[in-house]
């Protein structure tokens, strides 16, 4: 008996390792394409991973005030949120980047909602650097420069901790940084060092950079103060400091807005205009703020 | 009677369902891991998955999906825990069954077991806090390196090793002992020439298993293996195990970028399942002697 139900077993295993590509190679693209049928109360918003966070929480909150509208978001990353924009399959998008020209002319209209700072920090202990240039900054993150002496800090190798693929902080220094650096030199725009201690939070990037001499990293502005109790050193990018009134006058160079995105202009009426408004107001703008992102400036 | 004979009827089914649970479990969990998975090989050629170690998978450009650096890192750091963990485990395993006194043992058994209890965050924690400064100041490097991982891994596959080794030690025949003895053999060579060989295949079955547990461990070897995506170079480079890629990119990952997850899953399943048999034919083996 004993026998015979283990054999059985291995038996329902391979089948299963034979079924399985199969199954895959005969329809595994219906199962991404199947979304749940439109109602009317449906909505499907999607883009940014950046400005998930603020989008999830806004959702769960908004369903209090219209109950009626169920909001779902998709995050494939800002480029395909403005394709979709423009294609109608999200009736909101969201986006960590500028609109460019292209996209403004094919009837995408940004509303900004937040913006978000990223600040670069050094072990504190082993460096006393204050200052690094943007350059300097996207040569030690591209690997150009290994050495704390080259940027005029003590004769050490650099410890380089980044975030993991698809973080949006990461995509923030690869769009802020290593992007504006090097596409004068017409290279990819990733050109991240590949040598570096690899962290999947903002928490275990703090205390790694806070542990670890010789080392530098980064974290949204939000998460600065943490940094800082736990052993880190905030280092100003061209002289100005990273903080919230340097990002919102435009000084500080590694800061961007955060939009949601429409195609056309926002009909009053509609849950799209409300769910912006939401998001515009102080109870959004705490969402924000709790997000780790920065709030708008009072008009 | 007949009542009686209903009753173990039922009981009998109830108990062959719940069997069943975890055959379907295994069942399920594979046929997902693979429906997930085997798609990528629909845009990426299987070699270049499996021998490439290039990992840029959210490259805007060109994404790259090669895990050959982390397939060699997961081999790195499994078997320098092994190089630790075997040496220490079967001659702890040798003292618990033939030199310990009754009380030793019973003490040192139930420390081994706790070892075997600690959550494998608490190993991570330990070895940023202690073992990564340790390392960087005796070693020199940033202290996250194959060999920090290989030393927590080599103490979270201890257990393992010394309890199989262990009981396979006190299932060998007093006979064997007592004649060895008897024909004037020192203690010593007791164990070495009759003892360990007789027993070797539960050892080797224990170290497999040790094996096992090492190259799935995720979060410990995490928090302290330095987690680069490049091909270590040594004992103290960086690396990352197939593990860590799972988890490290799971967060944010979508479409190719999450499929090509799930495939180095089902590389990690391959394995896992390769050592498991090793387990089983080597287990048979022993039973085989034994008798």
């Amino acid at each position: 008996m004993k026998k015979c139900l283990k054999g059985s077993a291995l038996a329902l295993l391979t089948i299963a390792l034979l079924v399985a590509p199969a199954m895959v190679f005969a329809n595994g693209q219906s199962d991404t394409s199947a979304k749940p049928a439109a109602k009317v109360t449906s909505y499907n918003f999607g883009g940014s991973t950046t400005v998930e966070p603020i989008i999830t929480t806004a959702i769960e909150s908004f369903a209090k005030i219209h109950p009626e509208a169920r909001i779902s978001y998709d995050a494939p990353g800002s480029g395909p949120g403005i394709q979709g924009v423009i294609a109608g399959t999200y009736s909101l998008g969201a986006s960590s980047r500028d609109i460019s020209d292209d996209e403004k002319s094919k009837g995408v209209v940004p509303v900004a909602i937040a913006l978000d700072g990223l600040s670069f920090i050094v072990n504190g202990s082993t460096i006393n650097i204050d200052n690094l240039s943007k350059t300097d900054v996207a040569k030690i993150f591209s690997g150009e420069v290994t050495n704390w002496k080259q940027v005029g800090g003590p004769d050490a190798a650099i410890v380089v901790v980044v975030r993991e693929e698809g973080s949006g902080t990461r995509t923030a220094v690869s769009d802020l940084i290593l992007a504006p650096e090097f596409k004068a030199k017409n290279t990819a725009s990733d050109k991240y060092l590949k040598e570096a201690i690899t962290t999947p939070s903002n928490g275990d990037m703090i205390v790694k950079v806070g542990s670890t001499p010789n080392a530098i990293g980064y974290c949204g502005i939000g998460y600065l103060e943490d940094a800082i109790a736990k052993g880190g050193k905030a280092v100003m990018v061209n002289k100005v400091a990273a903080n919230v009134a340097n990002v919102l006058n435009k000084t500080y160079p590694a800061s961007r807005y955060l939009y949601l995105l429409h195609k056309g202009d926002l009909v009053a009426g509609t849950v799209e205009k409300a769910f912006v408004d939401y998001i515009l107001s102080a109870d959004g703008q705490a969402i924000v703020e709790k997000a780790g992102y920065i709030k708008l400036p009072k008009k | 009677m007949r009542y009686r004979k209903t009753v173990e009827g039922i009981i009998e089914k109830i108990f062959f369902v719940c069997g069943l649970v975890s055959i379907l479990s295994v069942l399920f969990i594979t046929i997902f891991i693979f429906l997930r998975g085997l798609p990528l090989f629909q845009k990426v050629p299987l070699v270049s998955f499996l021998f490439s170690t290039n990992w840029s998978p959210t490259d805007t450009v060109k994404p790259t999906y090669g895990i050959l650096s982390f397939i060699i890192g997961s081999f790195y750091i499994t078997f320098g825990s092994l190089l630790l963990a075997v040496p220490i485990g079967v001659a702890c395993g040798i003292f618990l069954s033939q030199i310990a006194t009754r009380t030793v043992a019973k003490v040192m058994r139930s420390v081994v077991e706790l070892l075997a209890g600690i959550p494998s965050v608490i190993y991570g924690f330990f070895g940023v806090m202690v073992l990564a400064k340790l390392i960087r100041e005796i070693f020199g490097g940033n202290g996250y390196s194959v060999l920090t991982a290989s030393i927590i891994l080599a103490i979270m596959t201890l257990p393992t090793i010394v309890n199989i080794t262990e009981v396979s030690l006190r299932a060998v025949p007093q006979e064997l002992k007592e004649g060895s003895l008897a024909l004037g053999a020192t203690r010593w060579q007791t164990i070495s020439k009759v003892l360990v060989p007789a027993a070797r295949s539960g050892i080797m079955a224990g170290v497999v298993l040790g094996m096992g547990r090492a190259i799935g461990e995720t979060m410990a070897v995490l928090m302290v293996a330095g987690n680069a995506p490049i091909m270590p170079k040594g004992p103290l480079s960086m690396a990352r195990t197939l593990t860590m890629n799972i988890v490290t990119d799971m967060g944010y990952a979508a479409g190719d970028h999450m499929t090509s997850l799930f495939a180095t899953g089902i590389v990690l399943f391959v394995f896992i399942l390769g050592l498991n048999l090793a387990v089983h034919a080597i287990m048979k083996r022993s039973i085989k002697e034994s008798v």
